[in-house]
């Protein structure tokens, strides 16, 4: 049984000018211990589907259809009272913008603290030598000064090892990572990246890794999906599909980080789709160099080639997935 | 070698900085004494981490900033002698890393442009300004109605087009390129480079190009210039200096870069530590507090550049 399972995950954000559909029939498992990366352009709705795991999606946006299912139980018909032992605990998420998850009023000690009272019932003041180790373990320097200072006193690298540290504190089997390092410098987010690769190896942990950065996900993920505006358009190896991208929106996106020396640079022209009125057919077909003309009037399935699933009208007869 | 269109000779840069509450004055050592030589019609691109100096670097090249020392020759003239003379500040431009500072933006496009139309050649008449500030636009590949919009109403991307239609718009030979692309999305860094690079072909201009993308350096540049703390630690055609990299700095930024080509990596090495200060730089080799193969001398040998290969110079005299 893999560690989690989504089926035909449906998404969608209830806006005055109408709705829009940024996560719209994903399906995917995962592994224990495995690295998915996910990439994609702005507003492909990562970010969506990160929050529906963790269940964290609010008005205007709802889960629509679709199963989530987290070691065998579906995530979508737990009470929030379920979902909050497993959140913080079993699958926990660290955020891109660590100021938006911070509380600027309270010490670092006391909010990583209350994980532990959260789940384990130990008052924060009891689990400061609790705290002051994990601060250590994500290499925080100084870590019993820090318990004692405000998120402002913190640098962007410093504030995001407290989120890695909270995200570990209580040994989860899922972690989500959205866009960790985006917000750093080069050199912090080196550091960060190992830091959190330590901890895969130290803890086992599953997880899903969001970036944009195609090259950094090459690095660190065993599997990698691809979407786009709302889609999965390929998932499998990530070693076989920077080989061998299948899609053409992948293969637009492994080209653009090749080193070609003294030609033009390959570009993929256009815009990202509209999510509140999609293309018909493909929604990538205004954008496909390798478009048909079935393409603008067929919306393609999935289908399985070789080991990878892949949603683009060039494989239909591959059979479906 | 012909004589080069740009010399930097000796340049320093020193930064006064307040010391601690009794006060004095330190020197953040911004530029420590670097030479370098751009050649007409080439693209050379300067690299190194951040806070290295290549900014100020460039401002100093683009004769916008004055060095503490040293001296900038254009042609054989001093760029910062006697105030900037005219033709000369003509033939060189820059653009920057940010095109929501350098585009006024009150103006609109067509005055941005024509601003820069009119310095070129005062008194041009209204109708031909217009047809003017249109062709460049057109070089751009931006549509001719962007003269009438303001710099809020377009894309990043499209700004940054806008700065080098102004910055060709009085013809210049040489112009230093500040990270053109870093503030721009993934997905029309490409764009930007491919135009550079045909504006470039097309004008014969050389451009210096400050960047922290290997992808793109390898792409465009002719030479690359490696900088560490206020020093060059490299200097060379770029694929002597992706493919027999002269310096353990050099090989550490190619070791950050995860997807570079095989033969690019056979040197890979990891960086010790921190960045030291610019305000008390490590006397020998600037780099030797991180480099992995550093040596007694490298603590107290001030390097200076030597020469490994044809116009191929490093820093260091201990790799290989
Ligand atoms: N709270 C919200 N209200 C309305 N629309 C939203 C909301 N959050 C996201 N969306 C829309 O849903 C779509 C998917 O957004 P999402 O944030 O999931 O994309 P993403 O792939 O994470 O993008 P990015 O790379 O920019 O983080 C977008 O069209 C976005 O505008
Ligand atoms: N006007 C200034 N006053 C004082 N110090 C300065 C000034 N401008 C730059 N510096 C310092 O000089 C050093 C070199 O800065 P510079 O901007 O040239 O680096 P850079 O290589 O361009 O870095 P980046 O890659 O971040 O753009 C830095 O330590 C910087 O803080
Ligand atoms: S289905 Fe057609 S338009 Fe869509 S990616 Fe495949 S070839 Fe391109
Ligand atoms: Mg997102
Ligand atoms: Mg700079």
């Amino acid at each position: 049984m893999p560690l989690l399972e989504v089926r035909n995950l449906k998404v969608y954000y209830d806006l005055p000018q109408g709705t829009v559909k940024a996560v719209d029939g994903v399906s995917f498992s995962l592994e224990k211990g495995e690295i998915l990366g996910v990439a994609g352009e702005s507003g492909s709705g990562k970010s969506t589907l990160a929050h529906s795991i963790i269940g964290l999606v609010k008005p205007p946006g709802r889960v629509v259809d679709g199963e989530i299912i987290f070691e065998g139980r579906n995530l979508l018909e737990l009470s929030e009272e379920e979902l909050r032992e497993i959140r913080g605990k079993d699958i926990t998420m660290v955020f891109q913008d660590p100021n938006t998850y911070l509380n600027p009023v309270l010490r670092i000690g006391i909010q990583v603290g209350e994980v532990y009272e959260a789940h384990l019932g130990i008052e924060p003041r009891k689990a400061i030598d609790k705290v002051v180790d994990l601060l250590r373990k994500v290499r925080l320097t100084d870590p019993e000064r820090r318990v004692e200072s405000y998120p402002h006193e913190l640098s962007g690298g410093m504030k995001q090892r407290v989120m890695i540290s909270m995200a570990i504190a209580l040994k989860p089997k899922l972690i989500i990572l959205d866009e960790p390092t985006s917000a750093l410098d080069v050199t912090i987010q080196a550091e960060i990246m190992e830091l959190l690769m330590e901890m895969r190896d130290e803890l086992g942990a599953a997880m899903i890794f969001i970036s944009h950065d195609l090259e950094l996900l090459g690095q660190v993920s065993d599997r990698l999906m691809i979407m786009y505006g709302g889609r999965l358009v390929e998932i499998g190896e990530t070693e076989e599909i920077f080989r061998d991208p299948l899609h053409p929106y992948t293969e637009a996106l492994i080209n653009a980080i090749k080193y070609v020396r003294k030609e033009e640079l390959p570009t993929l022209e256009g815009e990202p789709p509209s999510l509140l009125k999609p293309p018909p057919g493909c929604r990538f077909h205004p954008r496909c160099p390798k478009r048909m003309d079935r393409c603008s009037l067929v919306e393609p399935g999935e289908y399985m080639v070789g080991g990878r699933r892949v949603s683009c009208l060039l494989y239909e007869e591959e059979g479906d997935a | 070698m012909p004589e080069p269109l740009i010399k930097a000779e000796n340049i320093k840069k020193y930064f006064p900085v307040k010391k601690g509450l009794i006060g004095g004055t330190e020197y953040v050592r911004a530029v420590d004494d670097v030479s370098l030589e751009i050649g007409e019609e080439t693209i050379t691109a300067l690299v190194g981490e951040s806070g290295s100096g290549k900014t100020t670097l460039g401002r100093i090249m683009a004769g916008i900033w004055m060095p503490t020392s040293g001296r900038v020759l254009y042609r054989g003239i001093d760029i910062h002698r006697d105030g900037m003379k005219r033709e000369v500040r003509h033939r060189i431009q820059m653009i920057f890393q940010n095109p929501d500072s350098s585009l006024n933006p009150r103006m609109k496009i067509l005055d941005i442009l024509g601003e820069a139309i009119t310095e070129a050649e005062p008194g041009i008449k209204k109708d031909e300004l217009i047809e003017r500030a249109t062709k460049l636009l057109e070089e751009v590949n931006l549509h001719p109605d962007h003269l009438y919009k303001y710099p809020h109403e377009l894309s990043g991307g499209e700004k940054q087009r806008v700065a080098i239609a102004r910055a060709i718009a009085l013809e210049p030979e040489f112009i230093v390129a500040d990270e053109p692309v870093s503030a721009l999305d993934i997905s029309i860094r490409a764009q930007i480079i491919n135009l550079l690079a045909r504006i470039q072909r097309e004008h014969g201009i050389a451009i210096l190009y400050i960047a922290h993308d290997l992808r793109t350096v390898w792409n465009i540049s002719d030479y690359v210039a490696v900088m560490y703390l206020g020093k060059i630690m490299e200097y060379g055609p770029t694929e002597e200096v992706f493919k027999n990299t002269g310096h353990p700095y050099t090989a550490t930024l190619l070791s950050t870069a995860p997807l570079l080509p095989e033969e690019f990596r056979k040197h890979s090495l990891k960086p010790i530590g921190e960045p030291p200060s610019l305000i008390n730089p490590p006397k020998g080799c600037r780099f030797h507090t991180r480099c992995p193969l550093a040596r007694e001398e490298c603590r107290e040998v001030d390097m200076k550049l030597i020469e490994i290969g044809r116009e191929h110079y490093t820093a260091c005299p201990f790799w290989r």
